[in-house]
């Protein structure tokens, strides 16, 4: 198993010379990733854009320890982690990561509480412990009315904020957020990005794919990939304004 | 190709693995059907050929020394096609290499020069008689390939006291003793013991000093001639010389051993393959349910862009019609094959004249139709609930039943403060209702046809046992030509190495109650019999002075219970004995009487028992039980033979091995149904676990992006699978003890009552088997979703 220390670098994602190459059919070689580099601070709350094709998806499903590099280095909160074992990756996954998805991904016959508490199943702690801290993540989204609401008795921009909770919940290093306003209308979706652009300002690391200009605007920076590597990385001067009306402080 | 026809495909192409397993359910319940029903039917078809060829009797008549013209007058009575006068006589015949050497014959005559024009044999080997003086016999073949006999080998008779070499002319095959049955009360003779043999008739004549007289004439029918007024006019032409034993050929001992036989097979062969299609329709029923509760987004897409109603049916029918159809040809052609083999397996076990093995097309066609029918039938509902769901109701993801914290969590606290992976299971099984009835109806299904294949063996192997450990007490029984005085029970008492000896008499009567009779044997014991152990479940009981005692068998064949009074007719005498009570005994059917009440029973007047020179006497015994040491076994024998009129010994090790020689086939058919129980189970589990799995792709790969790691994911789904597979299992025990009586009292006969006994190894072994059928289903789906990309599954919209 990894072993999971505290980062010293500033560095919460190391990307080097990153390659993937997918082997299909018929001996047919696909390049996803070609050499990319790439390096995300504790704290930025980036975007990653591109158009179909350019590699994004691998990209994050690299980042996210859900598939390895085919070559290349890659260190997450300064532990490399392209060469571990996927139950080793399933230990990172739940400590270092927070999975903020487009369709929510929450398990339709457990309610929100459970829901949220579901990652912390495996860090060894009490059942109390893992309530409380799945009822403070909730409440940090503004739903501690709904703890006990299955999904489908959730709103849209609510399934998102419990999935955003479960991704806090673990208090990981970073949140990866997969078009998390893909599925929802634009004032739920605005209502979300302010959730985000709250949690980066309380110092939270924030790396979110999405397609939408518009979405990665709210972003520090967006990261625009092309044909497997990054093309350039754009620094947002103005950020737009979202509002996060769920809150409660 | 249209786009849903496509997608019928894919979706086929898709889950090929679970349609290929229900599939397969359909096609052994079709072949298992044609197996066994053309197997029937190419037996039945292959004993009527053989009566046909062999000019089976209608009916036999036995009189003794009937005079040959009576015989000729017979023929010209209308309704009569042909006759054919014949000797029979009960011989000794001496085997050289037999330890006890010596075994009981039947001699029967058959014309010399001509062939017979009623019960003609077949020449299996060697040739017919020939026309010279050389004494000359044809062997019966179950006799000849016991003895290894072959034509032009010499066998010594014993006629009266002469001893004579006949030269074995031929091997043959006779309708009458396609099953070699003794009489109507020994179905089970052994071929070392008792053997049939055919004389010329002219020198059985002259051996036997018949002068010209017939004991037997076999009667054939004109076509469409009535059998009950033919039998009443040769029944007056014959009654001068006294009144005729007629025997029906549905009473003839091998036919009606062989119609039992054929009309267990026919039910069994029905009423299983039934069992397997009914599980076909709910695995079908259950797979297409859960499918289109799985594409209810794509059946709201297919309403919502203008398929019609008919369409979205037709297409999900089409899965139902698409494994229907392939499964029901490849079985029915599997069914086909593997008929033709079972029929040349019991034809060959049997030594059948004949063998016909025609393609039954009706049954093939029916078992194709029944397949069809079955998965359509189950594939129709779920087809009809996709109609109803209104195209934006079927795009929203069905909302999950409620729970609240379970019950089970509730009524067992530990279970709440266990870890959240044994938990999970747990829980699972009450929020997916319908995902926990279908595994736990699934796996109860499989479970109880492999324990209704099981149960055969157990009861069979229960039921010998019973009869040869605890009711027969004795290794030895010895039967006399004709009673003895029980003095001779001292005599034999005096050999070495016999422990015991108890004597019975044994009579042939017809017990009758009300509308019902059946001819069965009524054996006399003594009050202090310890050799034959009769026995009512647990409680041994002793021979009654007060009634009769009857195999509980009877208790349905006359429908009498304890109190009611029988008739009980002897060939001399008759009296009513009130039903004391029934005892098991699982080899055929019995009446007991204490021996004095038999002796009664037996008596002949006494001046025809001095014109017949037969015992009356009030101490007579017809056979003897000994319980013997088995080293002395040989020289017990031996002795055992050297005395006065003893037609046979019995000895019931070699009898017992000889019942489970003639249960070989039985066995083989019982295999065959296993080995299909188990196949089916491994398919529906198989199906109901996969589906399990692959159903929740998206939560499972939700649960392992956000750190579940793969070992977990398998344990939670493998203690789930578990849980529902025991429960399933336990439900299968219940169902399958059910299903186990239902079918052996289908099988059971007059010959063969087996209780419906399953021994605790069979649950042990059955439930250990089902953990490892589970646990070999459920790799595929754990490798799967093992190897699922995360990262893909988890951004599907719908599962």
């Amino acid at each position: 198993m990894a072993k999971i220390d505290a980062p010293n670098s500033a560095n919460v994602i190391e990307a080097k010379d990153l390659r993937k190459i997918y082997r299909l059919d018929g001996g047919l070689e696909v390049h996803a990733l070609r050499g990319l580099d790439l390096t995300v601070n504790y704290g930025q709350y980036a975007a990653i854009m591109g158009p179909s094709g350019s590699g994004k998806s691998t990209l994050l499903q690299i980042i996210g320890c859900l598939d390895p590099p085919t070559s290349g280095s890659y260190k997450l909160a300064d532990q490399e982690v392209s060469a571990l074992s996927e139950d080793e990756l399933s230990e990172i996954r739940n400590r270092r990561i927070g999975f903020i998805f487009q369709a929510y991904n929450l398990l339709p016959r457990a309610d929100a509480l459970h829901n949220v508490a579901l990652p912390l199943m495996y860090r060894g702690l009490s059942g109390k412990e893992r309530i409380k801290r799945a009822k403070e993540a909730l409440d940090r989204v503004g739903l501690s009315d709904r703890l006990d609401h299955r999904p489908n008795q959730l709103s849209g921009g609510q399934k998102q904020r419990v999935a955003i909770a479960r991704a806090l919940a673990t208090d990981p290093d970073i949140l990866l957020a997969d078009e998390p306003t893909g599925n929802l209308d634009s004032k739920t979706g605005t209502e979300i990005l302010g959730l985000f652009q709250e949690l980066h300002e309380e110092g939270r690391t924030i790396l979110m794919v999405t397609h939408e200009k518009e979405v990665a605007e709210h972003c520090k920076i967006i990261i625009h990939i092309r044909d497997g590597a990054v093309e350039s990385i754009e620094e947002i001067k103005e950020r737009r304004q979202a509002a996060f009306t769920g809150l409660i402080s | 190709m249209a786009t849903i026809q496509r997608k019928l495909w894919r979706d086929l192409r898709r889950q090929l693995w679970q349609f290929a397993a229900v599939g397969l359910i359909v096609l052994l319940g079709v072949a298992l059907f044609g197996a066994s029903y053309m197997a029937y039917q190419n037996l039945n078809s292959s004993y009527q050929y053989s009566y046909e060829q062999l000019k089976f009797m209608d009916f036999l008549v036995t009189q003794r020394q009937l005079p040959g013209e009576a015989v000729q007058t017979l023929e010209t009575l209308p309704g009569v096609a042909a006759t054919q006068g014949r000797l029979q006589r009960e011989l000794r015949v001496e085997m050289p290499e037999m330890d006890a050497k010596r075994a009981e014959g039947r001699v029967i005559s058959l014309p010399l020069e001509t062939r017979a024009n009623v019960n003609d044999v077949k020449i299996e080997r060697g040739d017919y008689f020939r026309a010279d003086s050389t004494p000359q016999v044809l062997v019966l073949k179950n006799f000849a390939e016991y003895h290894g006999l072959e034509p032009g080998d010499i066998l010594a008779l014993t006629i009266g006291e002469e001893t004579v070499n006949f030269r074995v002319q031929g091997i043959a095959t006779s309708p009458e003793y396609l099953w070699v049955a003794k009489s109507a009360l020994e179905f089970f003779p052994s071929a070392r013991n008792f053997g049939v043999f055919f004389m010329p008739e002219g020198q059985m004549a002259e051996l036997f000093d018949t002068r010209g007289s017939y004991d037997q004439v076999a009667i054939r029918i004109a076509a469409n001639a009535d059998r009950s007024e033919v039998i009443e006019r040769v029944t007056e032409v014959l009654s001068p010389y006294g009144l005729p034993e007629i025997t029906v050929r549905e009473k003839w001992p091998s036919t009606r051993m062989l119609d039992m036989d054929l009309k267990a097979f026919s039910q069994v062969a029905v009423a299983f393959p039934l069992l397997f299609l009914a599980v076909a329709a709910f695995v079908i029923y259950s797979l297409l349910t859960r499918l289109i509760m799985a594409q209810r987004p794509q059946i709201g897409l297919m309403k919502a862009v203008g398929y019609s109603q008919q369409q979205i049916r037709n297409h999900y029918l089409g899965f139902a019609l698409v494994v229907g159809l392939s499964a029901s040809l490849l079985g029915s052609a599997l069914g086909y094959i593997l008929s033709i083999s079972a029929t040349r397996l019991y034809v060959k076990l049997l030594g059948l004249p004949y063998l016909n093995t025609d393609p039954r097309w009706e049954t093939i066609f029916f078992g194709l139709l029944a397949g069809l029918v079955v998965a359509l039938l189950a594939g129709y509902f779920p087809a009809r609930a996709a109609l109803r769901l209104p195209p934006a109701e079927a795009m929203r993801e069905a909302a999950p039943v409620s729970s609240g914290r379970p019950w089970l969590e509730r009524v067992f606290p530990a279970l709440a403060g266990r870890s959240f992976t044994w938990r999970l299971p747990f829980r699972s099984l009450f929020r997916s209702r319908w995902r926990s009835l279908t595994t736990i109806l699934g796996t109860a299904a499989g479970i109880a046809l492999i324990l209704v294949g099981v149960s055969f063996f157990d009861a069979f192997d229960y039921a010998i046992e019973q009869q040869f450990e605890r009711i027969q007490n004795y290794d030895l029984r010895l039967s006399f030509n004709s009673p003895r005085p029980e003095s001779i029970l001292e005599q034999i008492q005096t050999i070495d190495g016999i422990n015991r000896a108890e004597g019975m008499l044994d009579l042939p009567v017809r017990l009758e109650f009300g509308q019902n009779s059946t001819t069965t044997l009524v054996s006399g014991l003594a009050a202090n019999n310890e050799l034959h152990g009769l026995y009512q479940g647990n409680k041994r009981v002793a021979i009654s002075e007060e009634g009769i005692l009857l195999t509980s068998n009877l208790r349905q064949v006359l429908g009498v219970k304890v109190g009611d009074e029988v008739s009980v007719q002897a060939p001399s005498n008759s009296a009513s004995y009130r039903v004391v009570g029934f005892v098991d005994q699982p080899l055929g059917t019995q009446g007991f009487l204490p021996l004095d009440e038999v002796r009664r029973l037996s008596a002949l007047p006494k001046a025809l028992s001095a014109l017949l020179g037969r015992r009356t006497a009030q101490d007579s015994i017809s056979s003897i039980m000994i319980n013997s040491n088995p080293e002395a076994s040989a020289a017990v024998l031996d002795r055992l033979y050297q005395l006065d009129g003893v037609a046979a010994i019995q000895v019931m090790d070699r009898f017992r091995s000889e019942i489970d020689d003639l249960m070989a086939l039985f066995n083989g058919f019982i295999g065959v149904m296993v080995i299909f129980g188990v196949a089916l189970a491994l398919a529906i589990v198989f199906n109901i676990v996969t589906t399990n799995i692959l159903e929740r792709r998206r939560e499972i790969a939700t649960m392992r992006t956000i750190g579940t790691p793969r070992s977990k994911v398998a344990l939670m789904l493998t203690l789930e699978n578990i849980i529902t597979g025991l429960l399933g299992g336990l439900l299968g025990f219940g169902l399958g003890y059910l299903g186990a009586g239902f079918f052996i009292g289908i099988y059971n006969s007059d010959l063969l009552t087996m209780s419906t006994i399953i021994y605790p190894r069979t649950f042990v072994l059955t439930g250990l088997g089902l953990v490892l059928i589970l646990l070999i289903s459920e790799l595929p789906g754990i490798l799967s979703v093992n190897r699922m990309n995360l990262a893909e599954v988890t951004k599907e919209q719908f599962i």
